[in-house]
């Protein structure tokens, strides 16, 4: 019995091979003697029998289509990548989509664009901030630029429609430094200075944004309208001077005024503040 | 007439004609299909390894020696890429961690079933051995025992019970000698009779030749 039982795993893979005729005749008929002895060996190899016809019994798997095509042409572009042939146009038009694809892909935004907000802002309130110093800074030694222009040519504000950017298109930059405009003229109408002071300091307010923009970027049309009618940047004492020689207590001149900041037009630059007091320039 | 592999072998290399390249393709693309396919158990996938194997068969047909099985050589290019994308699996596999949060309802992950699933939800799919299976299920029930089988005793028996493979062939595809597929073939079909044993009589019909 232990003999047999010996054999039994001597031969024990040698069934497998045996059942699948794997073995040489000499080994096939040293386990076909053992077989007809053992029964244990013979259910086994009863066993491997009906495993194999389980997997047999396992439904056969077909590939829905040709692959043939889709392999001839992977070889192609493959042999034309590598420079054994001249690639096709549609190669060609397909690694320059590739390429634009990869190009695009590595453009990254410059700055995310919540803190690119929080930026307009703090751009907006250093550019007050810088404007209202100069601007106060003029205040003493001369009042300043703009109304000069009005007063240059008296007729002006009478003829000049409000759209055209004369004295009004320089008024909404004071804005960005003072904000309400109704309030203001009426102060304007009492203290004439005072408007001048506020006049100068828009058109130094506005000379600065428009050398931090391009030239002929849209949003600073007005901009250049506005120092191409006060004479450039160039101008700005000679309209200094003008407003020196001239009283700003024109009424006309100020009801001209009153009217353009009350118009939509002050709002064009694109600079405001909101209700606490700070300033916002839209870029 | 149809051409043997080593005539079309002969003939692709004097005319470098794709049409004859075409015909070796679609003689072999179905069975490369089932085994990757076996391998995988993802026909995506494996229409990929047809098309990476042939590819490769292009690419490397200068080093074909005519001596050797043209078969082998395709099947072992096919095996070692389905290896490939196993391999990759396993790594994926073994990063990834199990959720013990019974209340997370994560989507699980493409191609894992269980990935990102609580240990809770993961429920046990397969039935009751006691219920009675029939026909479809039966088949059903081996497909997934053999997929549960270790991959290098999987493709064995893939390999030579579902693609009558010899041992030899067997042994050259999947680059182990006789003796390790022999071995393969015996522990894999006892680990899948094992497997097998709660859904099916314990009887078996013994083949007349057997008796």
């Amino acid at each position: 019995m232990q003999d047999s039982n010996s054999k039994c795993q001597q031969l024990e893979d040698a069934l497998d091979a045996y059942y699948d005729l794997e073995l040489s005749a000499e080994e096939a008929e040293v386990v076909e003697r053992h077989l007809a002895d053992c029964e244990a060996c013979t259910a086994r190899l009863a066993e491997i029998d009906s495993v194999v016809m389980q997997v047999k019994s396992i439904p056969e798997v077909t590939l829905s289509r040709d692959l043939s095509g889709d392999i001839e042409a992977k070889i192609l572009a493959a042999q034309a990548k590598s420079g054994e042939l001249t690639p096709s146009p549609t190669h060609i038009l397909a690694h320059t989509d590739v390429s634009n694809a990869t190009a695009a892909s590595n453009v990254v935004p410059f700055a995310p664009v919540a803190s690119s907000k929080k930026k307009y802002y703090l751009v907006a309130s250093a550019a007050a901030v810088i404007a209202l110093f100069f601007g106060l800074a003029q205040l003493k030694p001369a009042p300043s630029t703009v109304a000069s222009t009005s007063q240059a040519n008296p007729t002006a504000i009478e003829t000049v429609p409000k759209s055209l950017p004369v004295i009004g298109q320089t008024l909404p930059t004071s804005q960005i430094g003072l904000k309400q405009s109704p309030d203001l003229s009426s102060k304007l109408n009492h203290t004439p200075a005072n408007a001048t002071t506020s006049i100068a300091t828009t058109s130094i307010a506005t000379t600065s944004i428009a050398t931090t923009r391009p030239v002929n970027a849209p949003a600073s049309t007005h901009t250049a309208q506005m120092l191409a009618a006060t004479g450039q940047s160039g101008g700005v004492k000679k309209h200094e001077h003008d407003i020196n020689q001239n009283q700003v207590n024109d009424s006309e001149e100020l009801v001209a005024l009153y009217d353009y900041e009350n118009s939509d037009n002050a709002l064009d630059l694109g600079i405001s503040t909101n209700e606490d007091g700070l300033y916002a320039i839209k870029l | 007439m149809d051409l043997s592999d080593e005539a079309l072998i002969k003939k692709y290399r004097v005319d470098g004609d794709m049409t004859v390249f075409s015909t070796l393709v679609k003689r072999y693309q179905n069975r490369v299909f089932v085994i990757a396919y076996r391998l995988l158990n993802n026909s995506e996938e494996a229409e990929e390894v047809v098309q990476d194997t042939f590819v490769k068969v292009h690419q490397n047909f200068d080093k074909f020696r005519t001596e050797n099985i043209f078969a082998s050589w395709i099947f072992r290019i096919a095996h070692n890429l389905c290896m490939d994308i196993l391999r990759q699996r396993q790594r994926k596999r073994s990063t990834l961690v199990v959720s013990f949060d019974p209340q997370s309802t994560v989507a699980e992950e493409e191609g894992d079933r269980f990935v990102n699933q609580p240990l809770s939800q993961v429920a046990d799919e397969q039935p009751n051995p006691s219920q009675s299976l029939d026909m479809s299920e039966q088949t059903n029930m081996v497909e997934r025992s053999l997929n549960e089988l270790p991959e290098a005793q999987k493709i064995v028996l893939v390999l030579h019970d579902l693609q009558g493979f010899s041992y030899s062939e067997i042994a050259e595809i999947v680059g182990a000698n006789i003796g390790t597929v022999r071995s393969r073939l015996h522990y894999g079909r006892i680990k899948l009779k094992e497997l097998l044993a709660p859904y099916f009589s314990s009887e078996v019909n013994l083949p007349a030749t057997f008796r």
